[in-house]
């Protein structure tokens, strides 16, 4: 009787014991807060495969992992040396010359040829890779261990940016056949960035340790990238002391952080437009397109939904691309009679022949947007638009396979050049999704394609007056960036596509902080 | 009690197939895939991906091959079969969003935090909610009876993602008292947990008072007063093992609500835990964590529901026919 | 009991009537965006300068909707389901109770959720897929009540009298039900009501711009900051919410007392 009153005692206690120890097992803030920089990263990332990713908190981490040939200098972002020490062009493509003694994280040495595997990989259907694109046109050849020739009727005009993508970081061909899929898991992947991968918790925080065999000295001892969902939980993790850095600050707060010393603000390289779908009336008549294009105020939208001083967008390339121009066309104008001129010099006369409008868009930020254009579509054009909101992959799903008529996009570039915009809408682009077929624009593009200079700038410039002209696209503003960098991060520099220096960075000695106040 | 545990897990089985066949089944129909991005995949592309995932095979049936009397291969050979044969050997496929992770890694990184989160949940609930209850049963129909009752009241009917809300408003931002995000410490538990347990301590507060408050007036209950004994050894000898009976069985759908309510707090708090990944692979469109989910939510619920009624059978020797008598469940969404 | 049921005809009234009351909500004035309660915006605006007053009146009204087009659903279902097993008795009411007890078997909400993904979002799909969660306690209820009320002898004498089973049961059995099934019905609408906030504070709800309370508490979490706290997003909504859910819960249990006292036993906290 004792013996079972003592064993049910004793099972109460470990009863209750058992789940604070297991909640204590669970968390596990890792040591050394201090020593390491802390950034809000964003989503889950989907993969860490140079190959595969194309997300920014993706890209961001694969900047601290890998370096490529070439990389964008922070502060003008042309392209500086950085695997490569040096290169030659001439007219058929560019030899590379690879610095002496690079190596892998795990120490293995790095050749020209884990350039070749890499965009063979990239180009290998197998492997899934939609950068499959990027690296058309190109041919190359490891010429030596220290040799890298890439020539074809791509390699030239922006090449050299182009090269700073994810898709052409070396890969080391031994870590992807030993392991397969699941190469990219720390302690299998190879790279040969500042940094190495240390730990990925899913869902939780990526840990990044400083790459010992990396070509220079790096300032910081380990990365700690989180992951969250939802911008004002970044913003909370950065006010409370626990990140710092964070990229998205949401836009409501911007106002109240102005003027604060830790927050860089500037242009984004990236610009938000709205799609027509050319195949679908009423948007088949150019006359139509220009009409809603005219017809939307772009300062109200700036000034009052977005509010974080985005510039007004007069073309579809944001400024501040190495010298590039962009083509204005009417497109980028905020004229209502004008744009009901238009509409009554379309094949539907006005607006009481328009068939119904639907406009749409995913999520609730871009619900707001979308309920001011109703309203000025209303106001200017006497046009009564339905918003179609839709869930996320289905709204992507819905304007990929063109069943749309009007919609919310945005791009972001990919590296500083009008091209990355404007080869969106080549007739064969995959990411085109409006129908818009123009031989006169493809052919100005690839005539940019072989040209150098100011003479490819005027191409490109060309082009897009062409594209505002027909409008398939009606570009509203380009986006501005708003970081929060914590005082103790030294060497930190702003740019319009938030890249990240990782070498140049160093943390100030001293705890982590709060920063609730400025 | 054996017998009755293996009739569950038999029944149990069943359900678990069905579950699963039906829940595949409803998100073949789903519009919109995970491989829908903002970035275009070249037409080859999506097609080599798809087929590696074997979406390019036929869902249930392939019609040709049974056209052709090759009834194996018409069934054998289907996205179906094959989610079958993972299921059961316990491998639920691969991740369609997280490329190169399969599913039970990412539900097996989250199962640890969610199952503590809940088990110190329910452990809050009980130790707040027992002792509440059992004095608003003795001092029943006096002040503190009374503010029990309003107070559970308000409690149950508050959604757990409002009084999540308000917990992190006044005592997370608010005053700063205890961390916002993410699990480090144990302090980051704190207020996920009270939010999650708060519900559940009313409820079993209010189930433990109205059992009580039976028993106290049974017949043996009484014949145990009449025979003189103290107030408090009546009470603690003879009427609370039997009202504990209708809590212990409460246990099993409430530690499946628990576990299923951390759902929205695991979003509020950036708590990386199962309900988390299940969310987000439900607004990503990730089948294979999605039908994952469902599955380990099932058998969880099935789990916890077949330990509570045995060991109410055990309390209470009444029950141990056929299982009977357990109480409503609150089918809602805690 | 009887605060509850006036608290609740409120609420319903002002819901009802809030087109008339207030202004439109979906109007939008971009310069008195985020502000708190004052003498012309009495709860505040939201971030587009909506009138969070209107537009909790309206989100009250779907989310009221929603709630009760779910029950509405989950009650035909849960008669229909549990009449046709209590009446036919034998395989069919095996099986058909076996079916229940399956469905019990699911996580609810989980399940609710798979069923949001797979129909897309929208509020029919939002009654449907309540709904189709909720009818199973209802049908064992009824199962049982039609089962006791079979034998009983106003049915032997109209089976008798030569009525189909069918005109038996709408005539002479459902009627005797409605009493535990207009109880369960006035548990279900908060529960209902609950399940809607839940998913549209996920994001697997109702679709923006169209409010309900749950929405509309999603926006004001995203607004918590340790900079600014618009309070007045979430405590107007919330309260209401809870509210109204309260009321409900506290007029099905008045109810529950009046119209079917065994239940009363069923130990329901």
């Amino acid at each position: 009787m004792l013996a079972r009153r003592a064993l049910s005692a004793l099972l109460a206690l470990a009863a209750l014991a058992a789940p604070p120890w297991l909640a204590a097992r669970v968390c596990d803030a890792p040591a050394g807060r201090g020593r390491a920089l802390v950034y809000v990263s964003g989503p889950e990332p989907e993969t860490l495969d140079p190959a595969l990713a194309t997300g920014l908190p993706e890209v961001r981490l694969l900047t601290a992992l890998f370096e490529g040939l070439v990389a964008l200098d922070p502060r003008t972002l042309e392209p500086r040396p950085a695997a490569a020490e040096a290169w030659d062009a001439d007219p058929d493509g560019v030899t590379f010359r690879l610095r002496e003694g690079l190596r892998f994280g795990d120490g293995s040495p790095l050749a020209a040829a884990d350039f070749a595997y890499a965009f063979d990989r990239v180009r290998e259907p197998r492997t899934g890779s939609p950068w499959a694109e990027a690296v058309s046109g190109l041919e190359w050849r490891a010429l030596d261990p220290r040799t890298l020739r890439i020539a074809g009727p791509r390699a030239r005009g922006d090449l050299l940016a182009r090269l700073t993508l994810p898709c052409f970081y070396p890969v080391a061909r031994g870590a992807v056949e030993a392991h397969g899929e699941r190469w990219t898991r720390p302690g299998s992947l190879v790279s040969n960035g500042p940094f190495r991968l240390a730990a990925w918790e899913i869902n939780r925080r990526i840990g990044l340790e400083r790459n010992p065999h990396f070509r220079a000295p790096v300032g910081i001892e380990a990365v700690v990238a989180l992951t969250v969902d939802g911008p004002s939980v970044g913003f909370n993790l950065y006010a409370t002391g626990a990140a710092d850095i964070v990229h998205s600050v949401p836009a409501a707060l911007l106002p109240d952080l102005a003027g604060r010393a830790d927050l860089h603000t500037g242009p984004l390289l990236a610009t938000y437009f709205l799609r027509m779908n050319v195949g679908r009336p009423p948007f088949d008549d150019p006359h139509a397109r220009r009409a809603f294009a005219l017809a939307i105020d772009r300062e109200a939208i700036v000034r009052h939904v977005t509010r974080s001083g985005e510039p007004v967008a007069r073309s579809l390339c944001p400024p501040g691309m190495g010298g590039y121009e962009p083509g204005g066309g009417p497109a980028g104008w905020f004229d209502p009679a004008e744009a009901r001129r238009e509409l009554e010099a379309s094949r539907y006369g006005g607006a009481r022949g328009l068939p119904e409008v639907e406009y749409l868009y995913e999520g609730a930020a871009n619900g707001r947007i979308g309920e001011v254009l109703q309203d000025q579509w209303l106001r200017h054009l006497g046009v009564r638009v339905r918003l179609r909101p839709m869930e996320r992959k289905v709204a992507f799903a819905t304007v990929r396979a063109r069943e749309y008529q009007i919609a919310w996009s945005s791009w972001v570039a990919d590296y500083p050049d009008a091209a990355n915009f404007l080869e969106v809408f080549e007739s064969g682009s995959g990411n085109n999704r409006t129908g818009y077929a123009d031989p006169e624009y493809d052919a100005l593009l690839e005539r940019a394609r072989r040209a150098k200079g100011d003479d490819r700038l005027g191409r490109l410039a060309e082009a897009e007056a062409l594209l505002l002209e027909a409008a398939p696209i009606a570009p509203i503003y380009h986006y501005a960036r708003g970081v929060l960098v914590s005082p103790r991060v030294r060497g930190f520099v702003s740019n319009p596509l938030n890249r990240i220096d990782w070498t140049a960075l160093e943390l100030a000695p001293g705890p982590a902080g709060g920063a609730r106040s400025p | 009690m054996i017998r009755l545990l293996l009739a569950r897990l038999r029944a149990a089985l069943v359900t678990v197939l069905l579950i699963a066949t039906a829940s595949f089944a409803l998100l073949k129909v789903a519009p919109g895939g995970p491989f829908d991005t903002e970035r275009a995949l070249p037409e080859a592309v999506r097609r080599e991906v798809e087929a590696s995932y074997g979406l390019d095979r036929p869902a249930f049936v392939d019609r040709r091959a049974l056209a052709e009397g090759r009834i194996a291969a018409a069934f054998g050979g289907t996205q179906y079969a094959g989610y079958l044969r993972r299921v059961v050997r316990l491998d639920l496929g691969p991740s369609l969003r997280y490329r190169g992770r399969s599913v039970n890694e990412v539900l097996a990184a989250g199962a640890p935090v969610s199952a503590a989160l809940g088990l110190v949940a329910l452990e809050v609930a009980l130790l707040l909610g027992l002792p509440l209850g059992i004095f608003a049963a003795l001092r029943a129909g006096g002040r503190f009876d009374r503010g029990v009752r309003a107070g559970t009241s308000v409690l149950v009917a508050v959604p757990n993602f409002l009084l999540a809300t308000g917990l992190l408003a006044v005592l997370g931002l608010g005053l700063g008292w205890l961390p916002v995000a993410g699990i480090g410490t144990p302090r980051h538990l704190l207020l996920p947990v009270i939010a999650l347990a708060l519900p559940y301590a009313a409820t079993i507060a209010r189930l433990v008072r109205a059992s009580l408050l039976e028993t106290l007036y049974l017949d043996f209950v009484r014949a145990a007063r009449a025979r003189g004994l103290t107030e408090t050894a009546v009470v603690v000898r003879h009427a609370l093992r039997p009202a504990l009976v209708p809590v212990v069985a409460y246990l099993g759908p409430a530690a499946a609500g628990l576990a299923t309510g951390s759902l929205v707090i695991e979003s509020i708090f950036n708590i990386p835990g199962m309900g988390a990944h299940f969310v987000n692979g439900a607004l990503n469109r990730d089948y294979g964590v999605i039908l994952g989910a469902v599955l380990v939510y099932s058998a969880v619920l099935l789990a916890c529901n077949a330990i509570a009624d045995v060991a109410a059978a055990a309390l209470d020797p009444r029950l141990r026919a056929a299982g009977a008598g357990r109480p409503e469940r609150e089918e809602d969404g805690r | 009991m009887r605060s509850a049921a006036a608290t609740l005809l409120l609420v319903v009234l002002v819901a009802a009537l809030g087109p008339f009351l207030s202004r439109d909500p979906d109007e939008q004035d971009l310069e008195r965006k985020l502000e708190g309660p004052s003498r012309d915006r009495l709860l505040g605006t939201d971030a587009t300068g909506r009138d969070l007053l209107a537009r909790t009146l309206a989100g009250a009204r779907v989310s009221l909707a929603v709630g009760l087009a779910a029950t509405a659903v989950s009650v035909a279902v849960g008669v229909a389901v549990g009449a046709v097993a209590g009446y036919a008795g034998g395989r069919a009411e095996r099986l058909l109770m076996g079916v229940v007890d399956v469905l019990q078997g699911l996580p609810y909400v989980v399940f609710v959720i798979v069923l949001v993904v797979a129909v897309g979002r929208g509020m029919l799909n939002l009654f449907l897929a309540i709904g189709a969660v909720s009818w199973l306690t209802t049908a064992r209820i009824v199962r049982a009540e039609v089962k006791a009320l079979r034998s009983r002898e106003f049915v032997e004498a109209a089976r008798a009298l030569g009525a189909g089973p069918l005109r038996i049961l709408a005539r002479h059995i459902v009627p005797n039900v409605l009493g535990p099934v207009i109880v369960y019905a006035a548990l279900t609408v908060p529960m209902a009501m609950r399940q809607e906030a839940f998913l549209s504070f996920l994001g697997l709800g109702v679709e923006p711009p169209q409010a309900s309370l749950g929405t509309l508490l999603a926006e004001g979490i995203e607004s918590l900051t340790p900079l600014r706290a618009d309070w007045w997003l979430i405590a107007f909504p919330g309260v209401l919410l809870a509210t109204t859910i309260l009321a409900l819960n506290t007029l099905a249990d008045g109810l529950r007392d009046r119209l079917d006292p065994r239940a009363a036993g069923r130990a329901r906290p």
